[in-house]
This record gives structure tokens, C-alpha cells and sequence, in this order.
């Protein structure tokens, strides 16, 4: 057996032990199932929500307001980003009002959304979106302002004009930092999404789970919480991706093959 | 290393170390007046009562000098006395307070392509690969020209990988490339090999020796090694306070150099006066 397999075995010893026990204390009575239904039972809820379709349902229904939210929330954060990165006229004059607004809590204003939007579709886009668009608007600004001031004169001397300056210096130098915040913002994504499905709405994971709790079938709640957990993992591993991907020329990112950093 | 080693090293003709193989063909050097495959060209850099300063305070004073085409002169002087901001003025990145400063026929009031800069440090763009750094500029066959400019500095083979895996002599070679691939008709060096250590130093020497005979560029070589500026330039201007305090033309051929007597003395008297 290889170290690798040996260290997985180690790692997933306690896990694998605990849902063990937790299966024996449910079937042998010592835990309630109205408290914490045994694995199986979630297993079961899993197959048969599957069966009949729910869960697919809820669950591309939530992925979707999830990605529209991103995608309109991490634009927007995106381009106030390079244009405060790269005007210090429109730094001077967005900078302070974002950062004021990102120190309201973005849940707090979910009754001024409710009021705003009703409970419909747009109210959960709307929250995912302020939730997203802080993280990325920071580390896009940030990254920009990081970049090394050396290779943007470097790239200014060999004759670059402002668009290849822009796409082959500073945006690649900004990208390590705009993927670190593109993962913070999935975090909050989900995170959001869960409080806004919960309080209001017909249909995703949380009104799946809402809905479940109204009936007592604590092993379907526990099936929404469990498939939330896996959309986030998923969503974390998706951007890890990205990042060896694009940050291949990042030491960090580097395999030991052919690659021993020499410092300079 | 002592200072005569060194110099049988750098002209010693059982040259090793990672250049041995690019200079196999041109060793030992012997002055190539025909002209290479691709035109030699340079360009005269003329100041005429040049006056920089930062606020109130100078930095450069009344300073007049002629580069002519095609020579090599290295300022030297102590850190602050405004070598680095008489280089940056000739490459267009600071304006000078009065006086004229013209490249040529034309004054300088901006970048130019046809003079190239390389900088203390390497400053690849990391997220390029070595050819894609050398072709910053991009342009018609670029690809071709960054090639055959890799190869002048004896890197053709490290073309596609990243500057992370590159030694800091390796990276300084690539920043050589990319200034070259565009023949400029002047190089400003600004302390380009103050960061390496000694023996890639020698190697970045004779590697400089080597692409100027074959590119025919004017070049301006700042440094604080006055045995590097000896070592390589057709005159030496010591910068003190402002102004040139000592204009010394070199006229000893560069491999009898290492063996000078007066060179050797004339190194005392400059770090004297340094």
C-alpha cells in the first residue's frame, strides 16, 4: 500500500467511525430519529427524492439563482474593480461609498429586499449578488493596485499600448488575488442562498428542507443540509481547477518535475 | 576570485559554464567589422546643458555630454549622485528640467522604440513563457525574431518554459533578449548585473562583448563597478554631485585589458576619486 493511500486512511478514519456509531446509536434507540435520523434514513430520502425527481428539481433551481447572482453581483464587483484599479479619479469617487456599503451586513437588508422585491426569483438574486460583489470588487481593486509597478514600466518601455498593457500585465498580475476572491464570493454565495431560500420561496434546497421540516422528516432536512455541503465543496474544487489552471506559471502551482525555483 | 583570475577567466580561452557552447563559434573573439546577416545600428545620444531636478532639489547639473553612434560608455558613481536618473532621462521615462537632451536628429520627449532599456532587475512577466517575454512586443513574425534572439544569448532551448524556473543569470539573459529582438539602435543598461553573483557576472560580460559587435548598438552602462565599466566600455564618465567629474577614454583593446598595467591604476585613481 502506498503512503498516499495509507495517509487517505488515516484521514478519513474519524469520519468513517463516527457515522458508524451515529448508524448503531439510531438503530439501537440511543438517538432519536426525530433528532438525527440514522445515514441510512438519509440515504433512503436521497434515493427517493432522486427517484422522484425532487431533488434534481430543487437542486438546478437553487444552482441557478446561485449562478445568476454571481455572475451579476461578480461582474459588477469585477469591472468597479478594474476601473477603481485603474482611475484614481473613479477610486476617489466610488471607493469610500463601496466601502461604506460593505460594511452593512448584507442579510440585515433581507426585509428591505422582501419589501423591494416580494419573495420572488429577484429577491434571492438580488442577495446573492450584494453578497458576491464585495469580496471580488476588493480583490480585484487590491490585486490590481499590487501589481508590480516595475513590469508595468517594463511593459510601458517595449512599446505595449494600453490594451496589451492592460490584458498581459496587469490583469494577469491581479489574477491570483481575483481568484482568491472569486472563492470567498462562492462561499458567500451559497451561504446567502441558504438564508434566502429558508426564509421565502416554492421551490430549491431550502424551501426542499423548510417544506420537509413542516412534516417532520428530519432525514430529508438533513439531505438538503448535506446536498448544500456538497454544492459548496464542488464549487470550492471548481475554482481550485481554475486557479492551477490559470496560475500554471505560479511557482506555487508547480510541479516538482523540471521546476525547482531558482531564486533570483 | 582575485582581480587577475578573473580576467584570465573571462579571456582565457578554456572558457566553461553555460555560455562555453554559444561562443564556441566566435572564440576567441577577433573584431568583426563586416557587417551581420541584419544591419548594425546605432545612434548618437547628445545632452547639451541638461538640468533635472526632484522639487527644489538637483539632481543632474548643467550637464553636457556627446555619446557618439556606436560607442560604449559606463558612468560610474556612488549610489545617489544620479546615474540611474541621467539613464531613465535618456530613455524617455523622466523629463528633464532644462537644457536638451536629443537621440539622434530629434529630442527626447518620449519612449522610443529604437532605444532599449534593460533594468536592474530581470522584470520578466511571470505569467509568460520565456519566448512570449522576449516577443512582448509581438508584431510580424515574432515568434522568429524572439527565437533567433534567444539563441544570440545562448537560451534557444529554455523558450517555452517559465521565468520561475530560470537562474537570475538565466532571467537577466532573457531581459538581454527582449531588449535585442527589436534591434535598437542604443541599449541603456541600468546596473543590469548588480544583483548576480561574480562568475555569472564575467559570463554576462562576455556575453554583452558579444551581442554588441553583432548588434552594433550604442550603449550607456551604469554601474558602481568600476572594474566592470573598465572592463567593457570605450570610455568611462565618473558622476559626482550632478555633473561629470572625469570623462576617461579607454583605448586599450579589450582583450589586452585583464593585463594593464594603466588600467589597473587607472581602477585605484577612479575608486579614489568615487
Amino acid at each position: 500500500m502506498g503512503k498516499r493511500a495509507a495517509d487517505t486512511l488515516i484521514a478519513s478514519a474519524l469520519p468513517i467511525a463516527l457515522v458508524v456509531a451515529w448508524e448503531i446509536g439510531a438503530r439501537v434507540g440511543w438517538i432519536s430519529g426525530r433528532i438525527l435520523p440514522a445515514p441510512s434514513a438519509v440515504a433512503v430520502a436521497f434515493w427517493t427524492s432522486l427517484q422522484n425527481g425532487e431533488l434534481v428539481h430543487h437542486t438546478l433551481i437553487s444552482t441557478e439563482r446561485a449562478l445568476y447572482g454571481l455572475l451579476i453581483g461578480g461582474g459588477l464587483g469585477f469591472v468597479l474593480g478594474v476601473i477603481n484599479g485603474a482611475l484614481p479619479v473613479a477610486e476617489k469617487l466610488t471607493d469610500s461609498s463601496l466601502q461604506m456599503l460593505r460594511n452593512v451586513p448584507h442579510l440585515a437588508i433581507i426585509p428591505l429586499v422582501i419589501l423591494w422585491f416580494g419573495i420572488d426569483e429577484s429577491a434571492k438574486i438580488f442577495l446573492v449578488s450584494i453578497g458576491v460583489l464585495f469580496p471580488i470588487y476588493l480583490n480585484t481593486f487590491h490585486g490590481i493596485r499590487m501589481v508590480d509597478p516595475g513590469l508595468v514600466e517594463m511593459g510601458r518601455v517595449y512599446g505595449l499600448g494600453p490594451v496589451a498593457l492592460y490584458l498581459r500585465v496587469i490583469l494577469p498580475g491581479a489574477l491570483p488575488s481575483i481568484l482568491v476572491g472569486l472563492r470567498y464570493a462562492l462561499g458567500i454565495m451559497w451561504l446567502t442562498l441558504i438564508v434566502a431560500e429558508t426564509i421565502s420561496a416554492q421551490a430549491g434546497i431550502g424551501y426542499m428542507t423548510m417544506n420537509a421540516r413542516e412534516f417532520l422528516q428530519t432525514d430529508v432536512v438533513l439531505l438538503g443540509i448535506i446536498i448544500y455541503a456538497l454544492l459548496g465543496k464542488i464549487a470550492d474544487m471548481l475554482t481550485r481547477w481554475l486557479e492551477r489552471r490559470a496560475l500554471a506559471w505560479h511557482p506555487s502551482f508547480q510541479s516538482a518535475a523540471k521546476t525547482v525555483a531558482v531564486p533570483a | 576570485m582575485s582581480w587577475a583570475n578573473s580576467w584570465v577567466n573571462l579571456y582565457g580561452s578554456q572558457l566553461e559554464g553555460e555560455l562555453g557552447a554559444a561562443f564556441d563559434r566566435t572564440w576567441p573573439r577577433k573584431p568583426v567589422v563586416e557587417a551581420a546577416s541584419v544591419a548594425r545600428q546605432s545612434i548618437a545620444i547628445r545632452l547639451e546643458s541638461v538640468t533635472k531636478a526632484f522639487g527644489t532639489r538637483p539632481v543632474l547639473r548643467d550637464l553636457s555630454l556627446t555619446i557618439d553612434s556606436g560607442q560604449f560608455v559606463a558612468v560610474v558613481g556612488r549610489s545617489g549622485c544620479g546615474k540611474t536618473t541621467l539613464l531613465r532621462m535618456i530613455a524617455g521615462l523622466e523629463p528633464v528640467s532644462a537644457g536638451r537632451l536629443s537621440i539622434g536628429d530629434a529630442a527626447v520627449s518620449s519612449l522610443r522604440q529604437e532605444v532599449r532599456l534593460l533594468f536592474q532587475e530581470p522584470r520578466l512577466l511571470p505569467w509568460h513563457r520565456v519566448i512570449s517575454n522576449v516577443g512582448i512586443a509581438r508584431g510580424e513574425n515574432w515568434r522568429d525574431h524572439a527565437r533567433s534572439a534567444l539563441r544570440d544569448v545562448g537560451l534557444a532551448d529554455r523558450a517555452e518554459d517559465w521565468p520561475a524556473t530560470l537562474s537570475g543569470g538565466q532571467r537577466q539573459r532573457v531581459a538581454l533578449a527582449r531588449a535585442l529582438v527589436s534591434r535598437p539602435k542604443a541599449l541603456l543598461m541600468d546596473e543590469p548585473f548588480g544583483a548576480l553573483d561574480a562568475l555569472t557576472r564575467t559570463e554576462m560580460h562576455q556575453l554583452l562583448i558579444r551581442v554588441r559587435e553583432e548588434y552594433g548598438f550604442t550603449a550607456l552602462l551604469i554601474t558602481h563597478d568600476v572594474r566592470e565599466a573598465i572592463a567593457l566600455a570605450d570610455r568611462v564618465l565618473v558622476l559626482r554631485d550632478g555633473t561629470v567629474s572625469r570623462d576617461i577614454p579607454i583605448d586599450v583593446p579589450l582583450h589586452l585589458r585583464p593585463s594593464s598595467p594603466a588600467l589597473n591604476h587607472l581602477e585605484k585613481d577612479i575608486l579614489a576619486e568615487v
